[in-house]
């Protein structure tokens, strides 16, 4: 065992969540709702969407914090809400004692050169018109971190070279570029402001195996070169073990289960966890053949109109009586490890 | 004699920048009731070559140019137009990967089920309903009457590639095509999804070809497998062989590149280096040595062909004695 293992292990002993004690970002029972409305002269709200319902994590200074959950959990919209590029409709979210929510313009402002995003698709994300170089530039601009223009030209040089990308690709368009070479480009972006944390939604999900383990491997080796901090939003459970420090599992815009990565994965305590990682065959078609394939019945409900009690319970395979009234708490069972369900 | 059998088959598009070999020289068989698949990353052939199967190939640009594919013993490429709309949908089912495009969104989902059996089977339309209504209750939906005279809007994805499933079974099919079946699905739907087409391929012996990228879906499902690369099969054999004995340098990078949900990370990941190769511009060597790491001066005079190195195992490499070390490590 070497030095960094056995410390680890004293980490996880300790149960302090994988040995991170500075808190980054606080959330606090975070609600984003939106409305649906009727009527185009005068809209009447006629139902709201609860994409996220109440939510309490906290992201430690340099940890990687997954985020994982089928489509529609609010895992991005959570995400969204930690950018403000969605405004929460009730919470908190702490940053560095700040409350996002809260902010000014002005503050705002501050506050998105420590927090940057990469997003999913590196078609979409990308401006087809701008040059790679500009668009890595274009933050630096914006916030006017870098005035120079020849300084500015070195430092976007510079950030294609960290992402692994030649510096003649500043002068190509995106359109030029393969998928996974575009989805470095946006991490180059993020970089631009130098961040501390960065919210990777989905940020490998559209790539090849080949290409989504060379992205991976950059993400981790930047991770490590600049101390950054992730919220790593995915539905890929296998990245996210391999990635993640501490993983969240989200259900119809409720959090189920938080806990360390090993922990979560060798030890799941909520019914949808269990069911999750059921689901998702393992690349060994040994383990396959011996594997227990509890196949989880019926989909998830609309958060338009959310089941009573606990949101899980019509899918649960536990479910009690008590369920069908009494939403659970989300509640420390062991150190660190926390699960928002009664028959745990 | 195998049920389907793909011999040397080359499908070319012929395009502006030149011509994309985007199946070149793809041979595989498929016996009744077993289920193959065909991984490979995007571009890789996989998906025209099941296009190239139902002759669903759009000229211009593209063309089969060359190749047999025997199924029920007749060449399925020397059958003409009104004989190879017999074959499609009724004796090979096809599932797609987009439910939602798939399907006709202004007919009701009964219409587009009994199409088929109208057309193929010659039935009245009040049978091919009846039908039509089993069909659904056998591939899991609720309520399969009321269901009939839906539109796909009103049903959520799990739902649409159901319907699609029934369709697929809808004339008894002895082989159903599925390309990238759950890839649009959330995993827990996927998990119902392909238990739903194992147990019905199973009950009634049709045989399938999952053509997908996902590796675990595979290992889970997949009687035999074939590895595409750049229009060409590298590798082909038992699950078993492929993934712990892999003995084609892209295969394993393919199984290095993927993280394991059923272990501790034990090290980084270790996947090759660059990126497929743009298909207009292959020469005679083998195309993945760019990034390969055994890569020898043979390698760039021809292409290797799909040699035996074991029992119902193929591998198109010609350094394999290389791969052996590094294989007994990879398989954890």
């Amino acid at each position: 065992m070497n030095e960094v293992q056995a410390a680890e292990g004293q980490v996880r002993a300790s149960g302090s969540s994988a040995g991170f004690s500075d808190v980054l970002v606080d959330v606090r029972g975070l609600k984003m709702y939106f409305p649906i409305t009727e009527g185009i002269m005068i809209p009447k709200v006629v139902a709201q969407v609860k994409a996220v319902d109440g939510l309490d994590f906290k992201i430690f200074k340099g940890e990687t914090l997954g985020l994982v959950g089928e489509s529609g959990c609010g895992k991005t919209t959570t995400g969204r809400c930690i950018l403000r590029l969605e405004k929460a409709t009730a919470g908190e979210i702490l940053y560095g004692g700040t409350d996002i929510i809260k902010c000014d313009r002005e503050q705002m402002v501050e506050m998105r050169q420590r927090i940057q995003v990469i997003f999913q698709d590196p078609y979409s994300s990308l401006n087809p018109r701008m040059k790679v170089g500009d668009i890595i530039a274009e933050p630096m601009y914006v916030h006017k971190i870098i005035t120079g223009e020849a300084e500015r030209q070195t430092r976007v040089r510079h950030l294609l070279n960290v992402c692994g990308l030649a510096s003649a690709f500043a002068d190509r368009y995106p359109h030029e570029m393969s998928g996974g070479q575009r989805q470095r480009v946006g991490i180059a972006r993020a970089l631009a402001m130098n961040p501390e944390f960065i919210i990777c939604d989905e940020a490998v999900s559209a790539l090849d195996v080949s290409i989504q383990a060379q992205v991976i491997n950059l993400l981790e080796d930047l991770r490590d070169e600049f101390n950054l901090t992730y919220l790593f939003i995915s539905h890929d459970l296998s990245v996210v073990r391999h990635l993640c420090h501490r993983v969240a599992v989200m259900y119809l815009g409720h959090m189920v289960e938080l806990a360390d990565c090993d922990e979560l994965f060798d030890n799941p305590l909520h019914p949808y966890t269990k069911a999750l990682l059921n689901s998702v065959p393992i690349p060994d078609p040994e383990i396959e053949k011996t594997r227990e394939h509890q196949i989880i019945k019926g989909e998830i409900p609309s958060p338009i109109n959310p089941p009573p009690g606990c949101v899980f319970h019509p899918r649960c395979p536990i479910m009690v009586d008590g369920c069908m009234s009494k939403a659970p708490v989300f509640r420390e069972v062991t150190p660190g490890h926390f699960v928002a369900c009664s028959e745990v | 004699m195998a049920l389907l059998e793909l011999d040397n088959v080359k499908t070319h598009f012929f395009t502006t920048a030149g011509v994309v070999k985007a199946v070149d020289g793809v041979s595989y068989s498929v016996e009744e009731g077993e289920t193959v698949a065909v991984v490979g990353e995007s571009g890789s052939g996989k998906s025209v070559t099941a296009m190239t199967i139902l002759r669903l190939i759009p000229w211009p640009p593209g063309k089969i140019v060359d190749g047999k594919i025997m199924f029920n013993g007749q060449n399925l490429l020397d059958l003409s137009e009104d004989e190879i709309r017999d074959v499609r949908g009724r004796d090979i089912g096809m599932i797609f990967q987009e439910p939602m495009t798939s399907l006709n969104p202004v007919l009701t989902v009964g219409l587009q089920l009994t199409e088929s059996m109208t057309a193929h089977l010659g039935i009245s339309e009040d049978e091919a309903m009846a039908r039509a209504e089993i069909l659904l209750d056998k591939v899991g939906i609720a309520e399969p009457k009321r269901r009939l005279s839906q539109y796909p809007h009103n049903l959520s994805g799990g739902m649409r590639q159901r319907v699609m499933i029934a369709m697929a079974l809808a004339c008894d099919p002895k082989l159903i095509i599925a390309d990238e079946p759950t890839t649009a699905l959330d995993v827990t739907i996927q998990a119902q999804i392909m238990e739903l087409m194992k147990n019905l391929t199973r009950e009634l012996g049709v045989a399938m070809i999952i053509i997908t990228h996902n590796l675990g879906v595979v290992a889970r499902y997949a009687d035999r497998v074939n590895v595409m690369y750049a229009g060409k099969i590298i590798e082909s054999g038992t699950a078993k062989n492929i993934y712990h004995n892999p003995k084609h340098p892209y295969t394993l990078a393919l199984l290095k590149s993927v993280p394991r949900m059923d272990k501790t990370r034990a090290e980084k990941l270790d996947p090759v280096d660059g990126q497929p190769p743009d298909l207009t511009e292959l020469d005679a060597g083998c195309s993945f040595r760019p990034r390969c790491r055994y890569v020898t001066e043979q390698c760039a005079n021809s292409f290797p062909d799909l040699k035996q190195v074991g029992g119902e195992h193929f591998s198109a490499c010609f350094n394999i004695d290389k791969l052996k070390k590094e294989v007994a490590e990879a398989v954890r």
